[in-house]
């Protein structure tokens, strides 16, 4: 098996031309995931602000409409432009490679798809620049405080830029459901992609269920502020119960949006640093699929508190999500089981991702049940649950992925001494964050305030977190620091530095144009590591 | 944690129990395990170890297992729901609860009073302790959520839409209530009480306020009128 | 049936099966019409897929072939192509016209429709190469 690449190898010197004109899934990958860490970076900044706003009580320090900027751009931003789309961008790299393909099914869209991505994130934004300043109806902008409650045209930005983003992630979705039915290797049947792919495909499968109802909501909030209509307008005939519905039959799957694919990512790094087949495949695609299809079937839970929907049906339906999530654990306690395991960086993470994930995962739970849900609904206890889900969880399962496939993808290996020194700081500055703030909103500290009173215990818990979320902005820099010194001092990483498993590490790193001189095998899973270990049986 | 101080709040404080400590077993096993992993499996030679992909009965029986715990969470969630939901068709009391931009309004029916507040002066919600008080709610505006931490339990304020349910304050005292949906610019500062007196100072309230024949509203910088010799706007004795 | 068929039949029928469980018990109808829709679009891609479906000639889905018995080209690939970013752009043009003035997004039309030309344009070259 030849891993050197005869074909020439389009690198970073391929200039801005190059760049902006590119349709090479690799190129596009890089694209998002270099963007996806800008908006982090600009996100991360303003969540600092609003913890150091927070530190004390009544003691602000932005003013009242700045703040809800802030919370409103930050949400939106981890969201739409940091989470989703990282996600979508490593999919873009590693998913043809994985599954023996040259590229995307559909290049040229896949281009669009990063160029609407990006220029509707800058669109968001740019409302910061107008004169009544950017969106200020929170992530959600529930109507009608985003149609006659925010007048300014900040908001218009945000809904013009989301469309955007959401058409790029539809394209994306069909780009990466096409790869996979079109474009697998021979012998790559269905039944031996890797699991991250499996991820990728329901993710997209959700993409386009979830996405279009956003699009006509997100519309809608346009006609109802530009263009005389009364969607969501109770004195005019409207709902704005209506539009809640419309715009969690998106929000719910969006969260699984945000998580399937990094679900998927721990499920390649775990085996190989376990030395272990992933335990349970079928399992594992069985309830990706079923989470898929039962996310689609709770969104109203985000609105037991209205009194206007049935409670039991969503309670029912968000409880029974727990159980393949649940099975999920099973599959990947069974993996590292009378395994033989190493920790590198990206093991930390991966680790990290199970034990953080796991509490978001109880707390999901807990509020699956409306009584509770009446007490926790808008405190602080939500902010602690999403963020353990989606920063405790994905947000670790980022850093696990960069450091597994930053060696495949630039060809050097990131330092594991920077990285080691980042995941504590990051794991102990996210806790510190975030475990307060459950005791907050059971307190009774609501969401979204600017302020908050001298309550017994809220005080310290916030500035337990204010301090947690500095530990973690280091954390963050020591990242930035670990990507800066590996590129600058490279230690080459070559085709396979983990014993890796999957088509990815049959080539050269950083790989040739289209991908493989040649393709070794395929009868399982895992066809690297079949090649590497002829008379191991499964 | 606050203890809850209505009979709703008992409800809601049980099923808490019970799923926190469902999820203290669920996640402490999973905990364990993974430490176990951790610790017990670290390299410690080039050996590959045993390949195995299934084994079917651990699976089903964790299925299993999680099914069971998760139907048996639901019953108690459903049932504990149903009497919080439940109203009286007699209650002592009713008012109309509207959320508005910012502040909240208090309307009694029965040729009751109504209480108007603003962010420089909540509103108090005088209530007979002990006592079903049934609440209509509803919004002037924007979403807002009316949320008393030490009742465990908030009802969103939405335009166009009418929502109630019951309430029955067990301890008496005054209890800090806030706004609990964003709702633009003073968010922060739309709270209210709630003041729980004995039914005979809830009565004696009611009576000054009919006696005073006037509606009591705050305006903003405005001087509040008081009819002689009572209290000031809906605080009765405790 | 391929997998990927079963996928989209197996959850076309689940959004049915909830939608209509859904209305029976709630009534409740935006919903209800998300989730009958979401039927009839995963249906209408299964639908596609079987129609269209060239499973036959599919080497990927054969579990006994080897990537090296395969000879034939895998398929064409678009090269670079400046169309992209300039369809994106004349969109953010046309879409915050909307907001700021009419002539934005006349401007954006334009752009919008010298991309596609342009992209067609691409596919055309490829195609006869």
């Amino acid at each position: 098996m030849s891993t050197a690449a005869a074909l020439p190898v389009p690198g970073p010197r391929i200039g801005l031309l190059g760049w902006l004109t590119t349709t090479n899934h690799k190129h596009i990958g890089i694209l998002y995931m270099t963007t996806t860490l800008g908006f982090f970076a600009l996100a991360g900044l303003m969540a600092l602000v609003i913890r150091a706003d927070l530190t004390v009580p009544n003691h602000p320090i932005v003013g009242r409409q700045t703040y809800a900027e802030l919370f409103t751009l930050h949400g939106t931003a981890m969201i739409f432009l940091v989470i989703a789309p990282f996600g979508l961008g490593i999919a873009n790299y590693i998913l043809p490679l994985q599954i023996g393909a040259p590229d995307m099914a559909y290049p040229r869209l896949n281009a669009l798809s990063y160029w609407l991505f990006l220029l509707g994130g800058l669109v968001v934004m740019s409302g910061l620049l107008t004169r009544d300043g950017a969106a200020a109806a929170g992530w959600v902008a529930y109507a009608p405080l985003s149609t006659t409650g925010s007048p300014g045209s900040g908001m218009d930005l945000w809904i013009v830029g989301l469309l955007m983003v959401s058409a790029s992630s539809i394209m994306t979705a069909i780009n990466l459901i096409a790869t996979t039915v079109l474009y697998r290797a021979p012998g790559m049947i269905m039944w031996r992609i890797p699991v991250f792919c499996w991820d990728m495909v329901v993710t997209s499968l959700l993409i386009l269920m979830a996405f279009p109802p956003l699009a006509a909501t997100l519309a809608m909030l346009l006609i109802d502020r530009r263009l005389g209509g009364h969607a969501f307008d109770p004195s005019q005939g409207g709902s704005a119960v209506v539009y809640q519905h419309l715009f969690w039959f998106f929000g719910h799957p969006e969260v699984y949006v945000m998580v399937l694919p990094y679900f998927g990512m721990i499920t390649e790094i775990i085996p190989v640093f376990s030395r272990k087949p992933v335990f349970g495949y079928t399992a594992f695609v069985l309830t990706t699929l079923a989470i898929a299809g039962l996310s689609m079937a709770v969104w109203a839970h985000h609105m037991f508190t209205t009194g206007a929907v049935l409670n039991p049906f969503f309670s029912a339906m968000s409880l029974l999500i727990a159980v393949p999530t649940g099975i999920k654990y099973v599959n990947w306690v069974g993996t590292m089981w009378r395994g033989s395991i190493v920790f590198p960086t990206a093991m930390l993470f991966a680790v990290g991702f199970l034990l953080n994930f796991l509490i978001g995962g109880v707390t999901g739970v807990m509020l699956a049940s409306p009584p509770i849900d009446f007490w926790t609904e808008d405190t602080y206890f939500i902010v602690a649950h999403m963020h353990y889900v989606l920063g405790g969880g994905s947000l670790f399962a980022v850093f696990a992925a960069v450091y597994y496939w930053f060696p495949k993808i630039t060809g050097v290996m990131l330092r594991e001494s920077w990285g080691r020194l980042q995941f504590w700081l990051v794991f102990v500055g996210f806790n510190a964050t975030f475990w307060p703030m459950h005791l907050l909103g059971l307190w009774g500290m609501q969401r979204r305030v600017v302020t908050y009173p001298a309550l017994p215990g809220w005080g310290a818990a916030n500035l337990v977190a204010t301090l947690g979320s500095a530990v973690l902005a280091v954390g963050v820099l020591v990242f930035l620091w670990n990507l800066w010194v590996s590129l600058r001092h490279r230690v080459p990483a070559g085709p396979d530095p983990w014993g890796g498993y999957t088509l990815e590490w049959a080539t050269a790193s950083p790989p040739p144009e289209f991908n493989f001189e040649t393709i070794p095998p395929i009868r399982s899973e895992r066809p690297v590591f079949d090649l590497h270990h002829p008379r191991a049986s499964s | 944690m606050p203890g809850g101080a209505t009979l709703q709040a008992g409800d809601i404080h049980h099923v808490w129990n019970v799923f926190f400590l469902a999820a203290i077993g669920v996640a402490g096993t999973v905990y364990i395990l993974i430490f176990w992993c951790i610790l017990r499996y670290r390299r410690r030679s080039n050996a590959l170890p045993p390949q195995f992909r299934h084994q079917a009965v651990v699976e089903t029986a964790c299925a299993v297992a999680a099914l069971l715990i998760v139907a048996g969470l639901f019953a108690l969630s459903y049932a504990a729901e149903v009497r919080i939901e439940r109203t009286d068709p007699r209650p002592a009391a009713t008012v109309r609860v509207t959320g508005f931009d910012w502040s909240w309004r208090f309307e009694y029916a029965g040729g009751g009073p109504t209480v108007t507040g603003t962010p420089d002066h909540p509103p108090v919600l005088v209530v007979p302790a002990g006592r079903p008080v049934h609440i209509t709610i509803t919004s002037a505006d924007v979403d807002h959520a009316f949320f008393v931490p030490g009742f465990l339990f908030k009802r969103d304020a939405m335009p166009g839409l009418v929502s109630s349910f019951d309430l029955v304050v067990t301890r008496p005292g005054t209890y800090r209530g806030e706004c609990a949906e964003f709702c633009g610019l003073d968010h922060a500062a739309m709270n209210f009480t709630v003041s729980a007196v004995t039914p005979q100072a809830y009565e004696q309230w009611l009576r000054t306020q009919r006696t005073a024949g006037r509606l009591l509203q705050f305006h903003g910088g405005r001087p509040q009128s008081r009819p002689a010799g009572a209290a000031a706007s809906g605080v009765g004795a405790p | 049936m391929s997998t990927t068929e079963a996928i989209l039949l197996g959850s076309a029928t689940f959004a049915l099966v909830v939608g209509a469980t859904y209305w029976f018990l709630s009534h409740e109808s935006a919903g209800t019409m998300m989730l009958l829709t979401m039927a009839v679009g995963l249906t209408i891609a299964a639908a596609y897929l079987r129609l269209v479906r060239r499973r036959a000639s599919l080497p990927a889905d054969r579990p006994d072939v080897r990537p090296s018995d395969v000879r034939e080209p895998v398929g064409v690939f678009a090269s670079r192509s400046v169309w992209p970013a300039v369809l994106a752009l004349s969109c953010a043009a046309c879409l915050t016209g909307l907001i700021y003035g009419w002539w934005l997004a006349v401007a954006g039309a334009g752009g919008v429709t010298a991309a596609l030309v342009g992209l067609v344009q691409d596919d055309r070259a490829a195609r006869s190469r």
